[in-house]
């Protein structure tokens, strides 16, 4: 066990820190605060993914003996008691807490389920099937802004991929799987849309959600341009878009000071170069060359944005 | 010329993260030597990268000397990553540890070739390569993997290697009680509390396979052993972790706990789906119980979040929601999607109810 309070006393007599600052910091060093949040968050996201799993499994195993009606009711019901916790501090005025948040959460997982489960057996939307995905997109949206989660709202940006036919998985986690021209097309119009509702939650929301609205529409457009570079017929367009989109994402870093939207911009750019060097030579000698320059190139790209936004901080 | 930062930098490197100031400006830069570090996203990009101009490295090599082309790559890549270290002052950066256990990973490997194809050479070789990456760069990732390969090496019955696993984390245990002065030699023992009770799990379930578990109510006491070490070593984590305030042995004590649990599944006789709620909702109970009660702090002990969220928590924790979000099943009937149709608005996730 380290600990770090003789340089943070020389910090504080240089006056580099001030007093209020020194003292949390050797409090922390001398642990005699010491916060188990990151654990209970761990065990709070672990609890979620168990009982989401166990309603999955529920509703895919037990139709005939529980009875359509009977589940989605039992669902509704538990999902409602889930948003109570959120809905209660939201009506106290009170700040949620984390536990009141993973509910939240759990719930508007649980009503995901059951709509999808309702809609799979009473085809109330027949052939606009896939629209029920834009009512719970809908929905989680509501509930992520009436109730200031991001949680929920990631789940409403996940739910709005859906309904755009981008599926999550480890098919569409390799760029081989995922490259099909379309579906590169409608994961950027689906970033183009979620950018556009960000320009909205910025005028009207001060721009509580931009992080979420930002992360989701750069890995979304960049999983499209990637399946647009491995594509023989669409590289011409896929990487000019590729550049375009890198700039972009690197510009957002510089501005915004977030570091991920700088790796955001150098990996993926770095992976899609590589991609269409790798397919076009099949890695001979200059290939290799190639995507070794490549490779270094963007090393050395990502170490200069790391520097100059690590001394951009105070 | 110094060969990694002394105690005293890599204490104000530490500091300097901890306080989210960076170790370039005053009155850092006065300390830290002027070495350069990254936070972890950047460092595994940075490691990615490595990896991969490693690799072409090896296949450059292999073009264009067939012979020897590993052994050329190998110390290309290990030459790099001393460059970077001793002329560019990386340490933590990513990129030179890819370049530095590629390199040694390359050698071992053409060593190997010369050794004979035993199984148990092969593995020495490889933890030779990671135990010299890890003390060369007081990485506790490859430290760790070194002491998991040398175990995999000993071609010990697998209760005795679970046994000698759960002998390693409880050592570094007993270990972390000692004050470093190097941060990284804490990271290094954390490291090995963390994973070596959750391997020696691994080994000791395996024989019985870890997906048809034991009847423990019909079974041997020596089959109870499983289970036991883990709730063992669960006991002595917790208590461990709250004596010293520490995070590894309480991280330690959850993954013990889930790896029992895990083992046990079949002893209440209830569903899978039973199973995952109940077990779920206690969980989640438990959690939200100790977070109300800890908000003002016992003992100095408190559920409250101390430090503000770091980029990547903050990046983690928007993939969280969207990775739950359960795929949505098309209905009975439906036309299934059609990928290349490009139907606006169409298609959507599939899976099966």
């Amino acid at each position: 066990m380290h600990s770090l309070e003789e340089e943070l006393r020389e910090l504080r007599s240089a006056g580099a820190l001030d007093e209020g600052t020194t003292a949390r910091a050797l409090a922390l060093e001398r642990r005699t605060v010491f916060s188990i949040f990151e654990e209970l968050r761990a065990a709070l996201y672990a609890a979620v993914a168990l009982v989401v799993t166990g309603v999955g499994i529920l509703v895919k195993e037990h139709l005939d003996r529980i009875g359509p009606l009977t589940l989605i009711f039992a669902l509704a019901l538990a999902a409602g008691a889930c948003y109570i916790p959120a809905i209660r501090a939201h009506s106290r005025r009170s700040a949620r807490s984390p536990g009141a948040d993973y509910l939240l959460l759990l719930g508007a997982l649980i009503v995901s389920a059951d709509l999808g489960y309702a809609e799979s057996q009473f085809h109330w939307l027949a052939e606009n099937w896939s629209r029920h995905l834009l009512l719970l997109s809908a929905l989680h949206a509501f509930t992520a802004y009436a109730l200031d989660s991001q949680l929920v709202l990631s789940v409403a940006l996940a739910t709005f991929a859906g309904w755009f036919g981008i599926e999550r998985g480890p098919g569409s986690i390799t760029a081989w799987e995922f490259a099909t021209p379309a579906l590169g097309l409608r994961a950027l119009l689906c970033a183009g849309v979620i950018l556009a509702w960000r320009a909205i939650d910025q005028r009207t929301n001060a721009a509580r959600f931009r992080e979420v609205f930002e992360h989701f529409a750069a890995n979304l457009a960049f999983w499209g341009v990637l399946g647009w570079c491995s594509d023989a017929h669409l590289r011409f367009i896929g990487v000019p878009a590729l550049l375009i989109l890198a700039a972009v994402a690197i510009r957002t870093a510089l501005h915004s000071g977030t570091e991920s939207f700088a790796v955001y911009g150098v990996g993926y750019t770095a992976l899609g170069l590589s991609l269409v060097i790798a397919q076009i030579t099949g890695l001979t000698l200059v290939g290799a060359t190639l995507v070794l320059g490549i490779v270094l190139t963007a090393a050395a790209a990502l170490r200069h944005l790391h520097d100059l936004l690590k001394d951009a901080r105070p | 010329m110094n060969l990694r930062p002394t105690p005293s930098e890599e204490r104000w490197l530490t500091l300097s993260r901890r306080l989210r100031r960076s170790p370039r400006v005053i009155p850092f830069a006065a300390h830290s030597g002027g070495w350069r570090t990254a936070n972890l996203p950047s460092r595994c990009t940075f490691f990615v990268l490595g990896l991969v101009a490693a690799g072409m490295i090896a296949i450059i090599t292999g073009r264009l000397w067939p012979t020897g082309a590993v052994v050329v790559a190998g110390l290309v890549s290990l030459a790099i990553a001393e460059w970077l270290i001793v002329r560019r002052r990386h340490f933590g950066s990513g990129i030179e540890e890819a370049f530095e256990v590629a390199g040694l990973a390359m050698l071992a490997y053409e060593c190997w070739t010369h050794v004979g194809p035993s199984e148990s050479a092969g593995a020495s070789l490889l933890g030779t390569a990671l135990a010299i990456a890890g003390i060369r760069l007081l990485n506790p990732l490859f430290t760790t993997l070194a002491v998991l390969t040398f175990l995999l090496a000993l071609k010990a019955p697998a209760l005795i290697e679970g046994l000698l696993c759960y002998g390693v984390g409880l050592a570094a245990l007993a270990a972390g009680a000692y004050r470093f002065r190097r941060p990284s030699h804490d990271l290094v023992l954390d490291s090995l509390v963390v994973v070596m009770p959750l391997a020696g799990y691994l080994w000791s379930a395996s024989p019985h396979n870890l997906w048809s578990p034991a009847d423990y109510l019909h079974a041997h006491l020596s089959v109870w052993l499983v289970p036991l070490c883990s709730v063992l070593f669960a006991a002595v984590a917790l208590t461990t972790g709250l004596r010293r305030r520490a995070h590894a042995p309480l991280v330690a004590f959850m993954v013990c706990v889930a790896c029992t649990a895990y083992e046990l599944r079949k002893l209440t006789g209830l569903s899978l789906e039973t199973r995952l709620i109940v077990w779920g909702c206690v969980l989640l109970l438990v959690s939200m119980t100790f977070e109300r009660y800890l908000r003002a702090p016992y003992r100095g002990i408190t559920s409250r979040p101390l430090r503000d969220d770091e980029d990547s928590a903050r990046v983690l924790g928007i993939a969280g929601g969207a990775v739950l979000t359960p795929h949505s099943p098309p209905p009975k009937g439906a036309p299934p999607f059609e990928g290349g149709g490009g139907r606006f608005g169409g298609g959507g996730a599939s899976g099966e109810y």
